[in-house]
């Protein structure tokens, strides 16, 4: 069943058009992810759902009532907010119980709601210490059980893990993850970092200065990004994409970047010139399907070109080189060294390949029998 | 040669009472760019400004090029400095922002608009050198800011979180150009980080500081795969280090780490600094290990241990999956095309290679008796 649909909605300040005809549902029990950077208007949107702002035109469905003109506490939708300090002089049952408290419920429901949660967030057996009795993962359990023990429609969720370190992050993400999954709550989630959309998001709404860009599941949005801004916004480092013009010569076929040619098969390039309506396009390719090799790799794609400079991330060694200007970055092992200037051969399956329109930015191949799977 | 050498310096701030900078020691080579690392309130940005000359020193000494810089005025230093906070001229272009260190010297103007082009070209500023700063980003201010620093010969280069005013893509742009400009004119570059993933990526060798306290001292391979401590293990790394309480035990001529009642194997080379610390009762460790060094196999003996699925994200260019056994949770990060159902048994395998053996209560790594890791 649907529990939240936005039809053709639109926000204005003025005449800045912070969302611009914004459609999507979400199921029950659906975590449904907005993606976007700052400014892409993830939290004038929740806003909207919320009653904390006016829609400028369009309609607001909650379990398929017209809300536009409802208050914000007849929505029935609950806003958490990032807020993880707990109060160190209550315990961890007083810590979740809170937020019922403040609202007068009884004490036996309370106490059912609380016990609840506890269970699924497994902190049951600490319900009675205090927070600096527990650790900082039983900690963070804690704060989200405190954030849902309120049952509502819907939660509506800002960055709710945006400002916690890294290594809290991932644990937090984690505990989400697992808790939605044994509770399947109604869970609108906006955040900017694409992590967390690929790992929670049941479905993901990418956002760009007010304009939907893509609406798919985690999976979609990874191989078949409907458009460059897509592909550009997931993974680290996000995809390589260089532009370049499709050629023939004596029935081969080549991609040309500046100087540098890469050959196409003759299956992909006519399927390409069929959807083509000029000769130039973008290429798209993810860092990890791209290989480098040290000694000169026969029939490799990219010969003899130089490494512009070798960072290592952790556990990987990410080596970018120059095509044209453009810096393209290859994800290595980190037990492959290379030196600035070391010359290296570059090499990548054509079924890795995206393709995009170099002038509207949308993908070449859009319906679902891609030519890649 | 050693460019920069500190020599047991010590930081005081209001008459003694803070200890921000520790008995440091540490030197720089000439043509290295080394990070200075460590959480806010480590004693990074207090080091930085006792190299710079901005404060004084409390204790010890600090020599540039073989000369003791102690008494020398932050002017009289040969060092170029770019700061977190930009601190241009409002009233001056972005050009004349960078041109200024060129100016005050006297060089001629056409030189001056040759080196400045030539800066901006390569930080990517070409085309704003005629706006004030008040009339572009963060970012592009940040960039002057580092041309600025960067415009002139020095000794040596000091950057104060030279990334931190930008997004997480142009971060990783500009890092790439710093380090090609750092080796390609081979400078002597030190530069102080909160962000572990920047220390690792740019620098050739990383100081971890905590607590005003040098922790480690050593390549971006040895302060990730050989921590010297907890902390130092804790805070590189990400997904972070997974640390896993276990219990010594002796089985026949083997050690082993018994976790929940199920045992890993301790490597052969351990057996003399375990020998040490073994004395017949219970002994507990602490178990590192990095989520990317475990995998997904069948059993092996000694090697594998078994738990439940926790959790499982699939993230596109990897799957990181948390385990849990008894009470502890384990993350693993594997490679593209796992998944898992929630409460699944899994094995999950150690790389024992890999494995890193903590004490628990002074949070010193224990060493093994070989292996390039004893350097």
């Amino acid at each position: 069943m649907e529990v939240l649909r936005l039809e053709n909605v639109y926000k204005n300040y003025g005449k800045n058009e912070a969302i611009k005809s914004l459609n999507f549902s979400c199921e029950e029990e659906e975590l449904f992810i907005i993606l976007g950077p700052s400014g892409a208007g993830k939290t004038t949107t929740l806003k909207l759902i919320s009653g904390l702002e006016e829609v400028t035109k369009g309609k607001i469905f909650i379990n398929n009532k017209l809300i536009n003109n409802l208050e914000p506490k007849d929505r029935n939708v609950s806003m958490v907010f990032e807020d993880y300090a707990l109060y160190p002089h209550l315990t961890v049952y007083k810590n979740i119980s809170s937020p019922l408290e403040a609202i007068h419920l009884p004490k036996d429901e309370i106490d059912k709601k609380v016990k609840e949660i506890a269970r699924v967030l497994q902190i049951e057996e600490l319900l009675l210490r205090l927070p600096s009795m527990i650790s900082g993962g039983q900690k963070q359990r804690t704060v989200l059980a405190r954030s849902l023990v309120k049952k509502a429609n819907a939660y509506l969720m800002d960055e709710p893990i945006a400002h916690l370190d890294a290594k809290l992050r991932y644990q937090m993400r984690g505990e989400f993850k697992r808790i939605q999954h044994i509770r399947k709550m109604n869970i609108l989630y906006a955040t900017h970092d694409f992590r967390e959309a690929l790992s929670l998001g049941d479905k993901v709404l990418i956002l760009n200065k007010g304009v939907t860009q893509q609406i798919g599941t985690p999976q979609d949005i990874f191989k078949k990004p409907a458009n460059v801004f897509v592909a550009n916004l997931l993974g680290d480092p996000p995809t390589n994409l260089v532009e370049g013009i499709l050629k023939a010569k004596d029935g081969q076929y080549f991609f040309q970047i500046g100087d540098v040619s890469i050959s196409l098969s003759k299956s992909l390039a006519d399927e390409l010139l069929s959807k083509m309506n000029q000769e130039k396009l973008i290429i798209g390719i993810r860092p990890f399907d791209l290989h480098c090799y040290l000694k000169q790799k026969e029939n490799a794609k990219i010969l003899n070109t130089e490494v512009y400079v070798s960072e290592i991330a952790g556990h990987h060694n990410i080596i970018s080189i120059k095509l044209n200007n453009t810096i393209i970055k290859i994800r290595e092992e980190k037990s492959f060294k290379v030196s600035l200037g070391d010359k290296v051969s570059v090499d990548f399956k054509e079924e890795k390949l995206d393709f995009f329109d170099a002038i509207s930015g949308n993908r070449i191949f859009q319906e679902a029998k891609l030519w890649k799977n | 040669m050693e460019k920069l050498e500190l020599k047991n310096v010590y930081k005081h701030y209001v008459q003694g009472t803070v200890e921000a900078v520790k008995d440091l020691s540490l030197s720089l080579k000439s043509g290295e760019l080394l990070a200075i690392l460590g959480p806010s309130g480590c004693g990074k940005s207090s080091t930085l400004r006792m190299i710079a000359g901005i404060e004084d020193i409390t204790k010890g000494e600090i020599y540039l090029d073989g000369e003791i810089i102690n008494w020398l005025s932050a002017k009289e230093r040969n060092i170029a400095l770019a700061f977190e906070t930009y601190a241009l001229y409002p009233h001056l272009s972005l050009f004349e922002n960078i041109a200024f260190p060129l100016r005050i010297r006297g060089r001629k103007d056409q030189e001056v608009r040759k080196e400045v082009k030539k800066i901006a070209d390569m930080l990517e500023i070409t085309n704003v050198l005629n706006k004030l700063p008040s009339e572009v980003s963060g970012g592009h201010q940040q960039r002057t800011s580092l041309a600025r620093a960067l415009i002139r010969p020095a000794s040596l280069y000091l950057l104060d979180e030279p990334l931190s005013h930008l997004d997480t893509q142009q971060r990783t742009e500009f890092r790439v150009q710093i380090k090609r400009i750092q080796k390609t004119q081979n400078l002597t570059m030190l530069f102080v980080t909160h962000d572990q993933l920047e220390a690792l990526a740019l620098a050739d060798r990383i100081a971890v500081l905590n607590l005003g306290v040098l922790q480690q001292i050593g390549t971006p391979e040895e302060v990730y795969d050989y921590p010297e401590n907890l902390f130092v293990a804790d805070f590189v790394g990400e997904p972070p280090m997974n640390f896993i309480k276990a219990t010594l035990i002796r089985e026949e001529n083997n050690y082993m780490a018994k976790l929940y009642n199920q045992k890993l194997k301790i490597p052969e080379n351990y057996k003399d600094s375990i020998e040490k610390l073994y004395k017949g009762d219970v002994i507990e460790i602490m178990l590192g290990i990095r989520p990317i060094y475990i995998y997904i196999s069948d059993p092996v003996e000694g090697q594998t241990v078994s738990g439940e699925v926790y959790v499982f994200e699939d993230i596109g260019e990897s799957g990181i999956l948390t385990v849990q056994i008894g009470d502890a949770l384990i993350r693993v990060e594997l490679s593209p095309g796992y998944s898992f159902q929630l409460g699944e048994k899994v094995n999950i395998t150690f790389d024992l290679e890999k494995i890193l053996i903590f004490n628990p209560t002074t949070g010193e790594r224990i060493k093994p008796n070989y292996s390039k890791s004893t350097k």
